[in-house]
């Protein structure tokens, strides 16, 4: 049974590029935009983990994280929050919001597929 | 498993991401245009209104969208020149900097730059970024900023220091492990710090250890917390996210340190440690990248002999007190630690440091020197265990229980502090001056040559080491930038650098202002010494004048500074150690200057003879000398060469020589230990140091006597209460003694203990010897060299154990050599060793017998004498004869080598004849043997015997006579 990995990123060339190697890789992956749709998409699909971008408009990611840390039904999944080097402010944010593992970017999609594998198996 | 499985997929589908990336890169151009042409809109907003912090910020992350992008879709150069206008604009956004029409201008260009980029990319060109404005961006800028590689997501920690597999405390888990090591998996100890928290937002730690799991060979779990009970609670009081076990696990495995931290998202919830399988007081010692293996080695050559001078010395110490003993155990301390901190072994300089404080004390008189000989020997002792274990590649990191007393004694007494910083600092004026010569001989090589850049690199080091310890900051963290800028300068110049170092150095010395003042006002050191030290700089730098305006070639200027280096060098030394040392030391084959001297002479002798015999060829050629004389200078010019060629060869061995000094030298502490332990009085003399011994001899030599010694002290020297009972002085004696006895080097070994009881002896050995009749068989003493014999009823922790004598016999014999053993019970033993001199050149009897010659080695000859055949006493079929008050057996040699050991010899009817006898020494005593005819005494190059006849016992060796004739020589021991 293939997991499940929710990627949040404005930026639609990014979000397809991140799913398709995540499919590549055996995961099944669902979309979303911006925080808001992550929400809305959240109550319909089990979700194993979600990787966010943090800057995002509507619902930014540091907004997103505090929301699903607050739902029980969703405070059990790890989040890895995209950040960019030396952005030690979101990074920080993250952490105490709950989010322990972090992407730098720019990152090779490897990499995404890799700490996918470190955190859910 | 299932991880493969999703690799082997990814493969298999490419043609179908191809098309898939495609359309999204297409995608992420039409974004980027987006993007770009929203943000040059931004900017014109922003100039028109600067104090919208929004609008900055929202052209910030427009720009950095673009750059992420562009990178995680691999055009790395967009992203580069991208990352160059992204830093300024970040600026802008933090008020750092203030948009102005220039600037604006240039944002605008490079804008559209990064379009034109993408639209080459898009129509499959290449993208090439626009120099002009990217430096124009940095101009903007105030401070540099080299853009970033793509960065690992975390760092993985520095390795740290391996620990010992002694520390698993279960033998069969250890055991596996080092099975498994073997097989070159490695050892690693990994402990994870997940928290509730991590838990509790759902990274479940499992993950990573199933990972791991899957990648290691063996596997041991153990929770260091919790050593007894499980931290794990009952159901009802189980909380679900709650963390309550963080396991550390021992692993074999084929990963390496860095792909083990690959497994986790977050390298800072492992610590992960290299498991050696060295003792448990060790670590791997791994040579600093600025180290020199060399340098390591001879320090482990150098130190052990060192060591043993001062060794020596402690004793010394001990009996006398003296100061020249001190001075010598100081010199060892000092350079150990001066090695020892230049190779990077910390913890050795620290302890040779805390030692070398003590010694301070005493040399000065603060410390009494009651009850410190201990301390010092075990000290030396730590030393020397380190030089072993880094010998063996470990570097030992527990320090001894020594070292508390070390520290002890260095805090004891703290008036004296001042005393120690004067030396300190002398000291560091000492470093410096020595670290200056390096650099300044190095310096000229070091432009092009690795290895003196090296050498320069770790004076560098040296000095701010020593700097630091001074807290001279300013010259520990010149040269330290210093030692980065040589380092990272691959090739090229470092001259100027170094010249700045050494220009600071000199100048805070001249000045008198820093060290020196700061050190004075301290009343750390005194007027005059600072002046010295000036002096000494000042000439120093003197010379360098003088060198600089003589010497322009640079060649002449390296050698004048090689020149310099050594004087300096040697200048130090001697100012450092004022006094002689108390010991003379061997550190490698050194040779006497004065025995090279003499074989150069003697060559030259040897050439003047040759020539002799051009001029009498000549001679003979023409005949103008009569047959008679010319037969004379022939003969004259012969011995001539004999004598030559026999000095030559004394010469050449004697160059293998080694005084046996050396070799003795190990036994004051030996004795002395056992003394204490066993509280034993033993006076230990030592006789005929100065004696010469083979090099290699001494090697083979020195287990044999270690176990001769301790023989004596432990079982044949009786307790003080013991002796002064059986009437003999309280404290026993042990004498050591070297001496010559015909060719060969006589080792004795005499103690005036209790001796070796025959009786006991007799017992043990008489039913394995039928052959020894009574206890006072003269054969009996030789049963000792068996392995398996000792009249120790139960084995000590030093010997009777029935192993060694055996031991002893084989070194002995393997040198050529016989060993004899003399012991009355009760009044001690004497051993003594017999290795001949020279493995050449013999004297040697040259006697017939029957039709064939022999040789007999004139050492073993007592005498030789002509007897009448009646006065020979024939028993049954032995034959016996007075000889000078002792009534000796004789054999015939002719009977002997027929394997006859009776015989009557010379029949007796010629009651007047005159028969030759030969009266030999041996082990079990004197014999006579008659043989047909002396024929001379002469000197014979003696080779072994050949192995075709190694069975022939009864020769110790094979000679070639001049006619060709094959000469065998006789062992007088196997005879019988």
């Amino acid at each position: 049974m293939p997991k499940t990995v929710m990627v949040v990123e404005d930026v639609k060339s990014m979000r397809g590029l991140v799913s398709m190697t995540l499919n590549t890789a055996g995961y099944m992956v669902i979309e979303a935009a911006d925080g808001k749709e992550a929400m809305k998409k959240l109550s319909e699909n089990k979700v194993h983990m979600i990787i966010s971008d943090v800057n995002m408009p509507n619902m930014n990611g540091i907004e997103f994280l505090t929301g699903i840390k607050k739902d029980y039904r969703y405070k059990y999944i790890p989040v890895v929050i995209l950040t960019t080097q030396g952005d030690e402010e979101s990074k920080g944010l993250g952490r105490m919001a709950g989010a322990k593992a972090w992407v730098v970017k720019p990152f090779k999609p490897e990499t995404i597929v890799k700490i996918v594998k470190k955190i859910i198996g | 498993m299932a991880n493969q499985k999703k690799k082997t997929e990814k493969k298999q589908l490419p043609a179908q991401n191809g098309k898939q990336i495609k359309s999204y890169r297409e995608q992420f151009c039409q974004e980027s245009f987006e993007i770009i042409e929203k943000v040059c809109d931004d900017i014109l907003k922003a100039e028109a209104d600067p104090d919208d912090a929004e609008i900055l910020n929202a052209i910030f992350r427009g720009v950095h969208t673009i750059k992420g992008s562009a990178g995680t879709f691999g055009l790395d150069s967009i992203s580069d020149f991208v990352h160059h206008l992204e830093s300024l604009l970040d600026e802008l956004r933090k008020g750092n900097q203030h948009l102005n029409p220039e600037m604006t201008d240039m944002i605008l260009a490079y804008m559209d730059h990064i379009s034109r980029m993408i639209k080459e990319y898009q129509s499959g060109k290449e993208a090439l970024p626009d120099a002009g404005l990217m430096s124009q961006v940095r101009l903007f800028r105030e401070s540099e900023e080299t853009f970033p590689e793509i960065p690992a997501e975390s760092p993985v920690p520095e390795k740290p220091f391996p620990i010992s597999l002694e520390e698993i405390s279960d033998a069969d888990i250890q055991e596996a492990f080092r099975a498994d090591a073997q097989k070159d998996y490695l050892l690693f100890r990994i402990c994870l710090h997940y928290t509730s928290e991590h838990l509790e937002n759902g990274y479940d730690p499992l993950v990573f250890l199933r990972n791991l799991h899957s990648a290691c060979h063996h596997w041991h779990p153990y929770y260091p917390d919790y050593p007894e009970t499980s931290p794990v609670p009952f159901i009802a009081d189980f909380n679900p996210l709650r963390l309550f076990l963080n396991p550390c696990i021992y692993v074999s495995t084929r990963l390496t340190y860095e792909e083990i931290f690959d497994l986790t998202f977050d390298p800072s919830l492992l610590s992960v440690q290299e498991i050696h399988t060295g003792p448990a007081d060790c670590r791997p010692f791994v040579l600093p990248d600025s180290g020199d293996p060399e340098s390591l080695r001879e320090f482990i050559l150098g130190s052990s002999e060192m060591l043993e001078s001062a060794e020596r010395a402690v004793i010394e110490y001990e009996k006398e007190a003296s100061q020249a003993a001190i001075n010598e155990i100081f010199r060892v301390a000092h350079n150990i630690k001066g090695d020892a901190d230049f190779i990077g072994l910390q913890q050795l300089t620290q302890f040779a440091h805390a030692l070398e404080s003590l010694l301070e004390k005493l040399r000065s008189g603060s410390v009494s020197p009651d009850k410190t000989a201990d301390i010092l020997l075990s000290s030396v002792d730590f030393l020397r265990q380190n030089i072993r274990k880094l010998e063996q590649g470990f570097e030992i990191t527990v320090y001894p229980p020594v070292y508390e007393k070390l520290k002890e004694y260095q805090k004891a007494v703290p008036e004296k502090k001042c005393e120690t910083d004067k030396e300190l600092h002398k000291i560091f004026s000492e470093q410096l001056r020595q670290y200056q010569v390096i650099i300044r001989s190095h310096m000229e090589a070091a432009a092009g040559d690795e290895k003196a850049r090296r050498t320069v690199f770790r004076a560098l080091q040296g000095i701010s080491n020593a700097a630091r310890v001074m807290k001279s900051e300013e010259i520990g963290s010149l040269s330290d930038k210093t030692a980065a800028d040589v380092s990272a300068q691959e090739s090229g110049d470092i001259r100027p650098l170094l010249t700045e170092l050494l220009d600071y150095i000199l100048r805070i010395s001249f000045s008198k202002k820093r060290i020196g003042e700061i050190l004075l006002e301290g009343g750390k050191i005194s007027e005059a010494d600072l002046h010295e030290s000036l002096l000494l700089q000042q000439q120093i730098r003197g010379k360098d004048e003088l060198d600089e305006s003589i010497d322009s070639t640079p060649l002449p200027k390296a050698a004048a500074d090689q020149d310099r280096a050594q004087e300096d060098f040697m200048e130090t030394m001697r100012r450092m150690h004022p006094e002689e040392p108390a010991v003379q030391e061997v550190r490698t084959m050194r040779v006497d200057e004065q025995k090279i001297g003499q074989l150069t002479n003697l060559t030259g002798e040897l050439l003047i003879a040759r020539n002799a015999y051009d001029y009498l060829l000549d001679e003979l050629r023409n005949s103008r000398i009569g047959g008679r004389d010319m037969q004379k200078l022939f003969k004259e010019n012969l011995h001539l060469f004999t004598r030559l060629t026999n000095d030559i060869h004394y010469g050449v061995m004697a160059l293998r020589m080694v005084p046996v000094s050396g070799l003795f030298r190990k036994f004051s502490r030996i004795v002395r230990d056992i003394s204490r332990r066993q509280d034993k009085k033993i006076d230990l003399s030592l006789e005929g140091e100065e004696v010469e011994i083979d090099k290699k001899a001494a090697e083979v030599l020195t287990d044999p006597l270690v176990h001769l010694v301790r023989n004596a002290c432990d079982h044949g020297i009786e307790k003080s209460a013991e002796r002064m009972r059986l009437g003999k002085s309280g404290k026993g004696s042990l004498l050591l003694k070297a001496s010559h006895e015909a060719s060969n080097l006589c080792i004795c070994i005499r103690d005036d203990g209790s001796g070796i009881d025959r009786l006991k002896l007799y017992e043990k050995v008489k039913n394995r010897f039928p052959e020894i009749s009574s206890p006072d068989d003269p054969g009996l003493l030789d049963t000792i060299f068996l392995p398996g014999i000792s009249t120790r009823e139960e084995a000590g922790s030093l010997s009777g154990r029935g192993v060694g004598m055996d031991v002893v016999k084989t070194a002995v014999q393997s040198l050529g050599g016989t060993v004899q053993v003399r012991s009355e019970t009760g009044n001690g033993t004497e051993i003594r060793l017999y290795i001949p001199m020279t493995m050449g050149i013999d004297e040697v009897l040259l006697i017939e017998s029957g039709v064939s010659r022999y040789a007999l080695s004139l050492s073993c000859i007592v005498e030789t004498l002509k007897i009448r055949n009646r006065d020979i006493k024939r028993m049954v079929d032995r034959m016996l004869f007075h000889y000078r008050g002792e009534v000796l057996w004789l054999y015939s040699l002719e009977d002997l080598l027929q394997g006859h050991k009776s015989g009557k010899g010379p029949s007796g009817n010629e009651k007047d004849k005159e028969i030759s006898v030969i009266i030999l020494q041996t082990a079990r005593g004197k014999f006579g043997l008659t043989v047909h005819r002396f024929i001379r005494n002469m000197e014979m190059a003696i080779r072994p015997v050949p192995r075709q006849l190694a069975g022939l016992d009864i020769a110790s060796g094979v000679s070639i006579m001049g006619d060709g004739r094959i000469i065998l020589v006789l062992n007088p021991e196997k005879l019988l």
